[in-house]
């Protein structure tokens, strides 16, 4: 591998004028290399989800008969049947509850994250810090004890339990980095009204609110896509078959087949398309927010 | 009291009631709140109906001598030996699109796509894919490497090795996103100096890139250590359901089988708790021996809000 991505530098092209920064490098067949090793990994992210596709526009007998080649003509049977059958009923519920979670978790982070930079309170730092730690440790272990929570309110088989659970999720994040995006609010814009007497209330509303829609779109952004490609909780939570997520509805119908035959295989496909769609539109729309969600509190 | 025209030092309690509030309640009662009962309930008999009964140390005797928690245990150390390909890898891929290599934004976008799907979706895929008459053993068939076209869902010895490349197929996008936005931020004129000083690239790789970014491989590492440990689970589970027997059961999935499958919730949780402290140790002294956090900006001039 290191031998592979050592291009040789003793040749230097001058810079042509039409780019700017960075330079160009010399075409060295190590390069081409490191391009072809690249594509390769990038053929192995890709392919599968062209596949997908592929499989769940093919009539079952279209795909037993060639599995890798075009859904030519392509077909959205599969589509009818997923939809009419559970898996619509799945999607609607998927919509609902991490749509609601997702909302909730933008307007009561935006709260918290306002609290924490333009309030005062004792161990305010200290609280935050704990807030970023419990951002960053695993829920997958504690999954019985959380569970037992939402047992003990009575809300399982409830889509409040589902939506309050899938908050309890997100909250950490959502709070820590609408703190961090108002901390870097020059404070010029706040200190102005401050003086002329403005109420908590006008503050938030009036200054702080306007100035965060970026930072909503980049936490709802974040938020909706952990949420949506949930299965542990919602499989604890809602499992009536009509309360079912997306998630669970294909995870499930995967392992209730048990001798899998191939038919299935075009119908499993449109509804992982159906799940796996919503994630590739909204990075497709909000790229750059996605992004700088994932990103966000690695480089502090 | 100090005298009455003092400066108040806090916001009033209603305010901060009413705007941390909420957000503080949920975190309370949904990830302090489990943390707090977990540890009392590890202590105890629970079946997940009727209330624990206090049995002393029986959960961890039983840990220490359960042969599936120690497999389980071994199944998510494989996820741990590929832990330096699982921060190198994405690393490298960084390094070498930052060098504007033809198709550069491309190739970053395409490595994110596993990383916005859900694991379920990932791991029902590859059992498609993967399947006795998969596209994988039609492609290995096809050029004629048929012999290798074997059953790999239910191979017992590659099953965990499947489960843990999945896994990291599935997040080193989110290291290339991390690595080239802190990439973004070296100083040109570094590699300039490096290059005039005729270093190659591994050199410049080695002494530029690397201490530059330094801070985001130790957060790179450590977010790969707590995935190791808590994200296999839904791959596995949506994949081979830990099977076939328990070879692809790591220890998350081992949990949550034995609170939901097994009906053994206070066992579990008494594990969960364990491996949740252990993780959360290791976090906090990361953050002490690492200092770059709680830099926190605080401005506390003037009257507060």
């Amino acid at each position: 591998m290191t031998a592979l991505l050592t291009p040789d530098t003793a040749v230097e092209e001058p810079i042509p004028p039409h780019r700017r920064g960075r330079r160009r490098r010399p075409w060295s067949p190590t390069r081409w290399v490191v391009v072809v090793v690249c594509a390769a990994i990038a053929v192995s992210t890709i392919y599968p989800f062209v596949f997908m596709a592929f499989t769940s526009l093919k009539t079952s007998r279209d795909y037993v008969d060639n599995k890798l080649g075009l859904p030519i003509p392509p077909t959205f049977e599969n589509f009818v049947t997923a939809l009419t059958g559970n898996l619509g009923v799945s999607f609607v519920n998927s919509v609902i509850t991490v749509g609601a979670g997702t909302i909730l978790t933008v307007i009561l982070g935006c709260m918290g994250g306002f609290a924490f930079a333009f309030l005062r309170f004792p161990f305010r730092a200290g609280l935050l810090r704990l807030i970023m730690i419990i951002m960053v440790l695993p829920v997958t272990v504690l999954i019985p004890p959380i569970f037992k929570v939402i047992l003990d309110l009575g809300l399982v088989n409830t889509y409040p339990g589902l939506i309050l659970l899938y908050v309890g999720l997100s909250i950490p994040a959502g709070v820590y980095m609408m703190a961090t995006f108002f901390m870097a609010v020059p404070k010029e814009l706040v200190e102005s009204a401050r003086i002329d007497g403005a109420s908590p209330f006008r503050v938030f509303f009036n200054i702080a609110v306007p100035l965060a829609r970026p930072a909503f779109i980049t936490l709802g952004t974040f938020t909706f896509l952990g949420l949506w490609n949930e299965l542990l909780f919602a499989l604890l939570i809602m499992s009536s078959p009509e309360q079912r997520t997306l998630p669970v509805a294909i995870t499930l119908l995967r392992q209730s087949v048990q001798n899998p035959t191939l038919v299935q295989d075009a119908i499993i496909s449109a509804g992982l398309l159906m799940s796996a769609a919503l994630p590739f539109l909204l990075f497709i729309l909000f790229n750059r927010q996605i992004t700088q969600g994932m990103v966000a509190g690695a480089l502090k | 009291m100090m005298g009455k025209r003092r400066m108040r030092k806090y916001s009033s309690i209603g305010t901060l009631a009413l705007f941390l509030g909420p957000s503080l309640l949920i975190i309370a009662l949904l990830r302090v709140w489990p943390v707090i009962q977990g540890a009392f309930i590890a202590f105890t008999q629970w079946d997940g109906i009727r209330p624990p009964v206090f049995n002393g140390l029986d959960n961890f005797t039983r840990m220490l001598s359960d042969p599936v928690l120690l497999t389980a245990l071994g199944n998510t150390g494989k996820i741990l030996i590929l832990a330096p390909v699982w921060i190198i890898l994405p690393l490298l891929l960084a390094a070498v699109i930052q060098d504007r290599i033809p198709g550069a934004s491309f190739f970053k976008i395409s490595y994110v796509l596993p990383v916005l799907v859900s694991p379920a979706v990932i791991g029902v895929l590859f059992v498609i894919i993967l399947g006795p008459d998969g596209p994988l053993n039609i492609v290995l068939r096809g050029i004629g490497l048929g012999a290798l076209a074997i059953n790999w869902t239910v191979d017992t010895t590659l099953v965990m090795w499947i489960v843990a490349g999945m896994l990291i197929w599935s997040t080193f996008g989110l290291g290339v996103l991390l690595f080239s936005a802190g990439l973004a931020s070296i100083d040109e004129s570094l590699y300039e100096a490096a290059r005039i000083d005729g270093a190659n690239w591994m050199q410049r790789f080695w002494y530029v890139t690397v201490p530059s970014v330094r801070g985001v491989i130790e957060y790179w590492t450590v977010m790969v250590v707590i995935m190791a440990f808590s994200s296999a689970i839904v791959l596995g589970y949506s994949f081979s359901q830990g099977g076939p027997g328990y070879a692809s059961t790591t220890v998350d999935l081992f949990i949550y089988n034995q609170a939901f499958r097994y009906g053994a919730p206070g066992y579990a949780t008494a594990i969960g708790i364990t491996l949740f402290l252990l993780i959360g140790i290791l976090l906090v002294i990361f953050l002490r021996v690492s200092r770059r956090r709680g830099e926190l900006m605080f401005d506390d001039s003037g009257t507060p809000l």
